[in-house]
């Protein structure tokens, strides 16, 4: 837009709010991968975890990645919860226990949170590829350079079954599993705190 | 449609045809174009996805311009020239680019210049179909190029936008 242009809309200080027209993603399912993967984040981290991941207490709530798909797609394709899938792009791979959760049906996500600096890999996969950031494409919105991490497609494989062990997946927030049984997220002793206050008006 | 809309169309009829016709055929090559660009830079991330998008714009207006050409008694094809065929034969036009230009960049803005012209002149034959067909009271010609017409501009803008962001690094430190 031009500056003539942005003046022609009296703006006066005020946003102003663009509708864009619906453009078709740039990857879609295919018979040979048929799901859209979608990344994300979980409530107890922050980026790549070099913070949160040095709290116990966080890094315990959330330990390591999981996959996450739909009741009747684990149940189509014979997956339980804590099966190990290998979640494949044109891209590349990750692999992780699966959570049986709410999400939409072909849905299937990743947290992006895991990649190699606490890993023995240093930088890369020592054996176990979870950096969910290596499958997305490299494509941005135009105007606003937003990077588009909800439109891959792909496909995913169980490579070995969970014998009953649960996903590391948090049971809170949008990781919360369909089906009980699943032990409970939660905090611990370690993480309260006491604090004493001066007694007002006493010595210091 | 009115009477008098139907007498201009019979004395206008082809002149008109001959427009849609000439639009039809420019919207095609442009598409092409596009097409080569995204084929050109594609490991530039930003060009490869948006001019593929902004290429089926233009194929959308080959639709729309073989539907209302019917009007007018052409037989234009609806479907858009098919990309296997329009990438094979922008192979061998790339690679001899390539050769010339010797560095991506440049070729880069090259290509930016020939979508900004080739759009500009969509954009001309699209304004020379609005005043047509408003002055023919032809309302379903009309609403077409008022759908198009501002995808037209937006191909410019964009081409435009990237020769301002690239133009300087190219030539004063490429």
């Amino acid at each position: 837009m031009s500056p003539t242009e942005y003046r022609a809309l009296n703006p006066g200080g005020k946003a102003v709010i663009k509708a864009a027209e619906y453009l078709p993603p740039h990857e879609l399912p295919s018979p040979e991968f048929p799901f859209q993967l979608i990344t994300g984040r979980t409530l107890y981290h922050f980026h790549t975890r070099t913070k949160t991941g040095r709290a116990p207490q966080l890094q315990r709530a959330a330990p390591e990645v999981w996959v996450e798909a739909s009741a009747a797609d684990a149940a189509r394709e014979g997956w339980s919860e804590g099966d190990l899938l290998r979640v494949t792009t044109p891209r590349g791979e990750v692999t992780a226990r699966l959570r049986i959760s709410g999400i939409r049906e072909g849905v299937l996500f990743l947290p992006f949170h895991y990649g190699y600096w606490d890993a023995d890999g240093g930088h890369e996969p020592d054996g176990h590829a979870r950096a969910a950031n290596e499958l997305t494409l490299t494509d941005w919105d135009p105007a606003s350079k937003q990077p588009i991490f909800k439109t891959a497609a792909a496909a995913a494989a169980r490579v070995a079954t969970g014998d009953g062990a649960p996903s590391p997946a948090p049971t809170t927030t949008g990781s919360r599993p369909v089906a009980s049984g699943v032990p409970p997220t939660h905090g611990d002793r370690s993480a309260l705190v006491d604090e004493r206050l001066p007694v007002p008006g006493g010595a210091r | 449609m009115s009477k008098l809309a139907q007498t201009l169309r019979s004395l206008h009829g082809n002149k008109v045809g001959a427009a849609i016709e000439e639009l039809h055929r420019s919207e095609n090559g442009l598409a092409e174009t596009l097409l080569g660009v995204a084929d050109h830079h594609k490991v530039d991330h930003e060009v490869f996805h948006v001019a593929r998008d902004i290429a089926r714009w233009s194929q959308e207006h080959v639709a729309e311009l073989a539907r209302v050409g019917r009007d007018y008694g052409l037989e234009l094809d609806a479907e858009p020239e098919d990309e296997a065929t329009l990438l094979a034969r922008l192979k061998q036009k790339g690679a001899e680019l390539t050769g010339r230009f010797h560095e991506p960049a440049l070729l880069l803005l090259a290509d930016l210049r020939h979508v900004h012209r080739q759009a500009a002149g969509v954009s001309l034959d699209w304004e020379v179909l609005a005043q047509t067909a408003q002055a023919m009271g032809d309302r379903e010609l009309l609403r077409v190029a008022e759908d198009c017409h501002p995808q037209t501009l937006r191909q410019m803008r964009w081409a435009n936008a990237k020769v301002k962001e690239t133009a300087a690094q190219v030539l004063v430190t490429g």
